[in-house]
C-alpha cells in the first residue's frame, strides 16, 4: 500500500549554506503519529538519493506536528555557489509531496485522507 | 535609563529581505497600531554584494539600496504615528545610513533620534585569526580566491541599548533577523536578556515575523489543496506580545493573503535544524513544544523555551569565487526535447577542449521543463511542447566564462533546427562559508548621528 503525501501533508524547504531543510507537517494532527512511524529518515534518504551527498537527520516538533528532513551537502555548494536552477532548492517541498509512502494496509492515515495507490 | 514593564507590545515585519516593499512597511505603519517595525534586508550573500558595491572614491561599502525610499515614505509615517525602526539596512556601511538617514529627516523636520550599531565585520579578525571553515574543515586562507568581506550575526544586546538611550531609528549591518523583535520585545516587556526562557518565546516570534510575506500567505498555494483566494492585497506580518511570554500573530484587516496555522507551521519551520537547539545570538531556542491556535484575533503562539545563547557566534566569510556563466536557448513543437539534447550533445563537445584548459571549475547542462530543478530524480512526463537548454559553468576567470557562454549562443546558427530565445549571462561568483567568532572579538558598538 501507498500513500501519496501530497494528499496528506505539506511541506516548504529552506536552506543554509549546503544544508537543505524540508519540513512536512500532516493537514490533520491525527496522521502525525502515521507520518513518524512512515515517513522514515531511510525512505526519504533513499528517494532524495543523489540530491543529498551528506545525511539526513529527521527532528521532530512535537507541539505543531511537524517532521523536519536536515539534509547536508544538497545544495550544490549552497546560494551562493550553485550553479544550479533552484540554487535554494525550494522544488524539495515539492519533490517530498510527491513521494508515496509505502506503508502497511492495516496501517492508513487515521484521518481517512489520502488515495491508496 | 531602564526598560519599561508594559503588559505587552505590538511590532510588526517591514522588510524581509533585499528587494521586499517598502510599500507594504508603509501600510503597516499608517494602520498596524504598533509600536515597532523591524526591517531584515540581508541574505546570505547580500552583504556581500553590498561590500562590493563600494565607492570608487572614498573606498567604503554601501548601505542597502532601498535606504532613500524608506526615509521618502516610510520615515515620515513612522515618526507621527510615534513607531521605532530598527533594521540590519546599514548593511556593508552603517554610519553611511545613519548619517544619510539623520540629515534626510533634517531636511524633511523629522524629529527621531538615529543609533548606528557597528561592530560585526570581521574581516580583520578573519585575516588575522583564519579560522577553520566549517564546511571545508581548513583554514579561511586555504579557500581559493579572495576575501571580500566577514560579519558576523550579533544580537539584542546592542539593540537593546540603543533602545534604552532613547533611539527612534537603528541601523545596523549584519544583526540576525529574529534579533531584531527580541531586543523591542525585551525592552517593552521589561524581560531580562538572559531569561533564557523569555528570551526563546520572543526569539520564536521573531522567526514567525522575520520572512515578512512568508506567513502571510507567500510561498504556501499549491492548488486545489492549499488556496489563497488572492494575492492582489498583501500584509506583512505584525505580532502582539504580552508579558507572559506568548503572543498573536495577525495581518492588516482588509488585506488579502492568508495567516493561519499552517501558514505559521511552514514558517516556524522554515529554515531551522533541530528545533530544540535553534541558535542565534541571543539564545538556544527550544521550537519543540510551540503550539499555534487560531483565535479570532489571529494565530496565538505559546510553548517556545531557551537556554543558554552559544558561547560563540557565527560569521560569514564572501569570497571571490570566479565567474558564473549562463546560456540558455529554447525548443518549440513537435520533437523539442530531441533537439535540445542534440544541441546538448553538440555544445559539450564544442567545449572540451575549453574545459581540458583547467579555468572550468564546474559546469553543467540542464533541460527546463525535464529536469533542471530536480536533476536526476526528476520525473518527467510526456512529451513537453517546449524545452529550453541553459548551460552553466563556474569559470577561473571571466575569458574563460566568455568562452563558455558563447558556445551557447553559437548552438542558435550551428546547432539543431529551430533554436530560439537565446540568453547569455556572465555574472561574479561569491562564495559564502562559515565560521565562528569568539564573542569577545565583536566589539560591539552604539553611537548616536547628530540630528
Amino acid at each position: 500500500m501507498e500513500i501519496n503525501l501530497r494528499e496528506i501533508a505539506f511541506s516548504r524547504a529552506g536552506d543554509k549554506g549546503d544544508t537543505s531543510n524540508v519540513m512536512v507537517a500532516p493537514y490533520d494532527d491525527r496522521d502525525y503519529e502515521w507520518l513518524k512511524r512512515n515517513l522514515t529518515t531511510e525512505f526519504v534518504k533513499g528517494r532524495f538519493g543523489p540530491l543529498v551527498l551528506g545525511t539526513i537527520t529527521r527532528y521532530e516538533l512535537p507541539g505543531t506536528s511537524m517532521l523536519n528532513f536536515v539534509m547536508e551537502g544538497a545544495l550544490q555548494g549552497g546560494v551562493s555557489r550553485s550553479i544550479g536552477v533552484d540554487m535554494h532548492g525550494k522544488s524539495r517541498a515539492s519533490f517530498m509531496l510527491s513521494l508515496m509512502v509505502p506503508c502497511d494496509p492495516g496501517d492508513l492515515p487515521p484521518s481517512g485522507r489520502g488515495k491508496p495507490g | 535609563m531602564s526598560a519599561r514593564q508594559n503588559d505587552s507590545v505590538r511590532l510588526a515585519c517591514g522588510s524581509a529581505f533585499g528587494d521586499d516593499r517598502i510599500s507594504l512597511a508603509v501600510d503597516m505603519a499608517a494602520r498596524g497600531n504598533v509600536s515597532y517595525i523591524c526591517l531584515d534586508g540581508l541574505a546570505e550573500r547580500t552583504l556581500a554584494l553590498a561590500h562590493q558595491r563600494r565607492d570608487p572614491v572614498t573606498g567604503e561599502g554601501s548601505f542597502d539600496v532601498r535606504i532613500p525610499e524608506l526615509t521618502e515614505t516610510l520615515l515620515p509615517v513612522a515618526v507621527e504615528k510615534g513607531i521605532t525602526l530598527i533594521a540590519n539596512m546599514g548593511a556593508a556601511n552603517p554610519a553611511a545610513a545613519g548619517r544619510y538617514v539623520a540629515e534626510q529627516a533634517r531636511n524633511k523636520g523629522l524629529k527621531v533620534r538615529v543609533a548606528v550599531i557597528e561592530g560585526d565585520d570581521v574581516t580583520s579578525w578573519a585575516r588575522d585569526n583564519d579560522p577553520i571553515v566549517k564546511e571545508t574543515g581548513r583554514p579561511v586562507s586555504e579557500l581559493p580566491g579572495a576575501i571580500i568581506a566577514a560579519n558576523a550575526y550579533t544580537g539584542a544586546d546592542s539593540i537593546l541599548e540603543a533602545l534604552e538611550q532613547g533611539a527612534t531609528v537603528i541601523l545596523g549591518g549584519r544583526l540576525a533577523d529574529p534579533s531584531l523583535y527580541v531586543a523591542p520585545i525585551a525592552y517593552e516587556l521589561g524581560w531580562s536578556l538572559d531569561s533564557w526562557d523569555r528570551i526563546g518565546a520572543a526569539t520564536a516570534v521573531g522567526h514567525l515575523l522575520e520572512c515578512g510575506g512568508h506567513v502571510t500567505g507567500g510561498n504556501f498555494a499549491d492548488p486545489p489543496y492549499r488556496v489563497v483566494e488572492s494575492f492582489q492585497r498583501l500584509s506583512m506580518p505584525l505580532a502582539e506580545v504580552r508579558k507572559d511570554g506568548t503572543a498573536v500573530v495577525s495581518k492588516l484587516a482588509d488585506t488579502d493573503g492568508l495567516l493561519n496555522v499552517e501558514t505559521c507551521k511552514v514558517q516556524l519551520g522554515y529554515e531551522i535544524h533541530d528545533p530544540e537547539n535553534y541558535l542565534t545570538p541571543d539564545v538556544t531556542a527550544d521550537f519543540r513544544n510551540v503550539t499555534l491556535t487560531q483565535t479570532a484575533e489571529g494565530v496565538a503562539v505559546a510553548g517556545a523555551t531557551g537556554r543558554a545563547r552559544p558561547e560563540q557566534l557565527k560569521a560569514l566569510v564572501a569570497m571571490d569565487d570566479g565567474f558564473l556563466a549562463e546560456a540558455q536557448v529554447s525548443f518549440a513543437g513537435p520533437g523539442a526535447l530531441a533537439r535540445a539534447q542534440l544541441a546538448e550533445t553538440i555544445v559539450k563537445g564544442w567545449l572540451e577542449e575549453v574545459v581540458a584548459g583547467g579555468k572550468v571549475a564546474e559546469i553543467k547542462t540542464d533541460l527546463l521543463g525535464i529536469n533542471s530543478m530536480l536533476g536526476p530524480v526528476s520525473e518527467p512526463r510526456g512529451e513537453p511542447w517546449e524545452v529550453h537548454l541553459r548551460l552553466a559553468a563556474r569559470c577561473l576567470d571571466r575569458h574563460t566564462a566568455q568562452l563558455v557562454a558563447e558556445a551557447g549562443q553559437y548552438i542558435q546558427v550551428c546547432g539543431p533546427a529551430a533554436v530560439g530565445g537565446h540568453r547569455m549571462s556572465i555574472k561574479p561568483v561569491v562564495g559564502m562559508y562559515t565560521f565562528f567568532v569568539p564573542r569577545e572579538a565583536i566589539k560591539g558598538s552604539v553611537h548616536f548621528v547628530e540630528a
